[in-house]
């Protein structure tokens, strides 16, 4: 079966829009939303509304933690003094447009989907969070330490392991078998729709296809494909131009950084 | 949120169609279906192309899975009209889905099985006494 991943919309319609397109003319047979829906643009409740009328199941990022909850902390992890600036204008001015039914869906969202498959009586797990499975807003990246990483997936019993939160893409594969025994293990970061920040200013999400022949002993027996599509960056960027958020965000997108 | 779930089609299409249009009605924001596409009526192909149509996160029911090994004879009707491509689908679905909610202190867990979290074709029924469903 073929699964279609998406996360860290941001509030983004036109990237939203430009996503159900692609992924609708690939006619996935599941596709799941690993949160993010909302912050950083203008359109926090269409975003809400499109995903929950396509009823696709979805887990809460850590953006919609704090909007659910009307925190002004939305558990991301600024450097700079001008992007701690600019993120309190966005979680306060997410918080005033947010509608409250738009909110509710969102403070009552699962923290992780974890799908078991046991093909051919072999387990496979395919894990799905937002950040990491012990913490929603651990960033993940791809230079982590393959220890580090083996242990997580280790430790939450995920063969697949897909997750977002930093909006950048990668596809990593450990081998954790002992005694020649092979167990593969695959981290996937599905990169971001509405908010990539990998040089490259298009929308990214992930095709994952599960076969009846699908194993951990095999590494190549799940295929894995990033999708890259275009969106109208500059209606998305305008947006933010013409409100009350930073500029700067604007130029992220454009950039796609 | 309100999360609509649905069982054991079996091939019925107008039971499908019937269910979707009540669905649509009530704005669910997910819907899960528990498996048992297939088996005992004449629409399994017209049921699964539904239910992938509309990209419902599905389960593997103990009669999906019949359709790995089967007989061509009269018995195995209703799992032999199964289009190839369907199979495939069928035999590469999930066992089990589970939602985990809340943080730390305060977690709940929501699991999704066709028979039960040990056996596909397990029977759990309404008056199994209570230690059993809490052990399993």
């Amino acid at each position: 079966m073929k699964i279609a991943l998406f996360s860290d919309i941001h509030a983004n319609l036109p990237a939203l829009e430009a996503f159900f397109a692609d992924v609708d003319s690939r006619k996935p047979d599941a596709i799941y939303c690993l949160g993010d829906l909302v912050g950083y643009n203008i359109w926090p409740n269409e975003v809400v509304d499109e995903i929950r009328k396509r009823k696709i199941p979805t887990i809460a990022g850590n953006y919609d933690f704090g909007i659910g909850r009307r925190s002004d902390d939305c558990g991301c992890a600024y450097k700079t003094d001008s992007e701690k600036a600019n993120g309190a204008v966005s979680i306060s001015f997410t918080n005033e447009i947010m509608q409250e039914d738009q909110r509710n869906y969102l403070c009552t969202l699962p923290a992780h989907i974890k799908v078991e498959f046991k093909l051919n009586a072999d387990k496979l797990h395919l894990l799905l969070v937002h950040g990491s499975p012990r913490k929603i807003n651990e960033y993940l990246f791809e230079d982590r330490d393959e220890k580090s990483l083996l242990r997580i997936m280790e430790q939450a019993d995920a063969d697949i392991m897909c997750f977002g939160h930093t909006h950048k893409p990668y596809h990593r594969i450990f081998n954790s078998g002992a005694d020649r025994q092979d167990h593969f293990r695959h981290a996937i970061n599905l990169g971001s729709v509405g908010k990539p920040k990998d040089d490259n200013p298009k929308g990214c999400y992930v095709m994952l296809d599960i076969k009846e022949q699908s194993t951990v002993s095999n590494a190549d027996s799940i295929d894995v494909e990033f999708i890259r599509f275009e969106y109208d960056v500059e209606k998305a960027a305008k947006a933010v131009e013409n409100s009350p958020l930073p500029n700067a965000y604007a130029e992220n997108l454009r950039k796609g950084c | 949120m309100t999360i609509a779930l649905i069982s054991d089609i079996h091939a019925n299409l107008p039971a499908l169609e019937a269910v979707m249009k009540d669905i649509g009605d009530r704005l669910p924001d997910a819907v899960y279906c528990l498996g048992d596409l297939v088996g005992y009526n004449v629409w399994p192909n017209e049921v699964i192309e539904q239910i992938r149509k509309r990209r419902i996160a599905t389960l593997a029911g103990n009669h999906d899975l019949k359709v790995r090994d089967i007989l061509p004879d009269a018995k195995s009707y209703a799992y032999n009209i199964v289009h190839e491509h369907h199979k495939k689908y069928l035999l590469s679905l999930p066992a089990h889905i589970l939602l985990e909610y809340g943080e730390d202190d305060d977690k709940f867990n929501m699991l999704f099985v066709h028979g039960s979290p040990r056996s596909v074709n397990e029977y759990l029924l309404e008056d199994l006494t209570n230690r059993i469903c809490f052990r399993s």
